[in-house]
């Protein structure tokens, strides 16, 4: 008998012997070849980057590839300030006091709580498409935007009430994002750029429909506006997070783990049950 | 003010999965886990219930084991493997580089995440079978979406074509006495219809996608099955480089780099 793998035929791709970038250059130690002597980003020497950048410039730098004028850098500094802490009751934040009262080992804290932080409810899961979204519309007033929303029209939104068709915008706990709202008119006052005034008009055009712009939309706006690409988006709302969500799971590495949450059985409610033995338990 | 809703969950759970009654028994989905599921149940079986709530047999639990092990190639040149390999390189603990991998391998390219597509795709078939439309027009919609290229989610594969473990599976599925459904029945005929246009035939999503359809599971169930179905082929490769030198797992000359960007500047 024939072995099923026989039929198994390689395409012959022609991979990539070699990793190329525009972002790192590096030169080789004399010594070793693999030790670095010098590296550039984007041209610029490290270590000269380390005495005369802001952190937040730096990272502008590697996404853009230029480092950022100084109404950039103001900007973009912001919105890494805007977004730094999500605060101690938000899921992520939570999850990273879990992974720290639950002793799980530090490297791991972080990468829990980033994960948690790339769904799409108050956290940075559609930023990518809320950018997508923002650039397309943005190019025709607010108004033509919230219009389309109210008859159903368009293919990324639908109605209005269901917060999954359109990035950027939704409730939180209910009703509109009120602080995703202020750091919203806090950007509009700061930068009179298109996608951010935009985002403005339309959120307060929105209003009677009971939703609002929400962080990833406000997040989604600010880089749209700074030139960032939308694949971009969502690994930098993390990023920026990053600093809130650790601080608070290191917070609690040390504590006991009665510090943390756990609900006492009266508050521990079993619904219903559904078990199933092909359709139904015996 | 809408926020009323969420009073009724603060400082409370409620699930509908169980729980642990301290001193009493864990209820999993209303089994006894440790009375009950722990020595009767095979793990397959508990993944399957966790995933949908559903108890399948003991012979699909036997399929989808196979389905798993055919998913977890211990090669570090396939993605997901080769992010545990870089992980036992560095010393990560093996919780992690399995779990990394995994995550890695939720890819809109394979791995997981291709499954919600395929199943998706195999169940349209069949709806649009049922309004009348015959497999060779919905075959050529398809084909239309993609530019007129193969790309149907579930036939063709990267790196090779054709796809060994689909007779296997198949074999073992009539040894364990399953039959053959409406959702294989037309991705056989999309299989046949692909194959003589363009050399490509179906391939374990494929094959997986219509025969868990068939089972009667929708898409996000048959995902929520294979969360972790590669992970083992990950824990493999990390295993290989863990036990190796340090940093020996693709070492890469400053020069192998090829640097394509900006000459150098200076910061005024």
């Amino acid at each position: 008998m024939t072995s099923p793998s026989a039929n198994v035929k390689s395409r012959g791709d022609q991979f990539a012997t070699r990793l190329e970038t525009k972002i790192t250059h590096e030169t080789p130690n004399r010594d070793n070849p693999y030790q670095v002597e010098c590296l550039r980003m984007h041209g610029y020497e490290h270590t000269a980057l380390m005495e005369k950048c802001e952190f937040s410039a730096v990272i502008f730098l590697l996404f853009r590839g230029e480092l950022p004028n100084n109404t950039e850098s103001e900007l973009f500094k912001q919105l890494c300030i805007a977004l730094i802490n999500p605060g101690p009751r938000h899921p992520a934040t939570q999850g990273s006091m879990v992974a720290g009262v639950g002793k799980t080992i530090s490297v791991n804290v972080l990468p829990i709580a980033l994960s948690l932080y790339g769904g799409d409810y108050d956290s940075a899961g559609d930023v990518e498409a809320a950018m997508r979204l923002f650039r397309r519309k943005s190019r025709k007033p607010a108004s033509a935007f919230v219009d389309t929303i109210s008859h159903g029209d368009g293919n990324d939104k639908g109605d209005a009430n269901d917060e999954e068709t359109l990035p950027g915008f939704g409730t939180l706990y209910g009703d509109p994002d009120a602080y995703a709202r202020k750091l919203l008119e806090h950007f509009a006052t700061l930068s009179p750029t298109p996608v951010i005034q935009w985002l403005l008009a339309a959120n307060s055009l929105l209003a009677e429909h009971t939703i609002g712009v929400t962080k990833a939309g406000v997040c989604a706006a600010v880089l749209a506006d700074l030139g960032f690409l939308p694949r971009q988006g969502c690994g930098l709302m993390q990023l920026m997070a990053a600093p809130g969500l650790l601080a608070h799971g290191v917070e609690y590495a040390n504590k006991p783990i009665t510090s943390m949450l756990f609900e006492s059985d009266d508050n521990y409610e079993i619904e219903t049950t559904e078990n199933t033995l092909n359709g139904g338990k015996e | 003010m809408n926020h009323q809703l969420w009073d009724s969950y603060r400082g409370k759970i409620k699930t509908k999965k169980g729980g642990w009654k301290i001193g009493e028994k864990v209820d999993s989905h209303g089994y006894d886990l440790i009375n009950e599921l722990m020595t009767g149940y095979t793990y397959m079986q508990v993944i399957v219930l966790n995933a949908t709530g559903k108890m399948v047999s003991l012979n699909l639990s036997k399929w989808l084991e196979a389905v798993h092990i055919s998913m977890s190639w211990p090669d570090p040149r396939i993605w997901c493997n080769r992010i545990g390999a870089l992980a036992g390189t560095v010393n990560v603990n093996a919780v992690t580089a399995s779990s990394i991998g995994n995550m890695a391998a939720d890819s809109r390219a394979y791995g997981s995440l291709p499954l919600l597509e395929g199943v998706q795709l195999i169940q349209s078939a069949i709806c649009a079978l049922n309004k009348g439309v015959d497999i060779n027009e919905f075959v050529d919609i398809e084909l239309e979406k993609h530019g007129g290229k193969p790309y149907l989610m579930g036939f063709a594969r990267p790196i090779a074509k054709g796809d060994e473990r689909v007779s296997i599976m198949d074999i073992m599925a009539k040894e364990l006495g399953f039959t053959e459904g409406e959702h294989l029945t037309a991705a056989y005929k999309i299989d046949k219809i692909l194959f003589s246009k363009f050399g490509e035939t179906i391939n374990l999503n494929g094959y997986v996608s219509a025969f868990m359809s068939d089972q009667g599971f929708n898409p996000e169930e048959i995902y929520r099955i294979f969360t972790s179905v590669t992970i083992s082929g990950v824990t493999a490769c990390y295993v290989d480089t863990h036990e190796r030198l340090n940093g020996a797992f693709s070492p890469l000359h400053v020069n192998d780099i090829l640097y394509s960007g900006k000459g150098p500047k200076s910061l005024v």
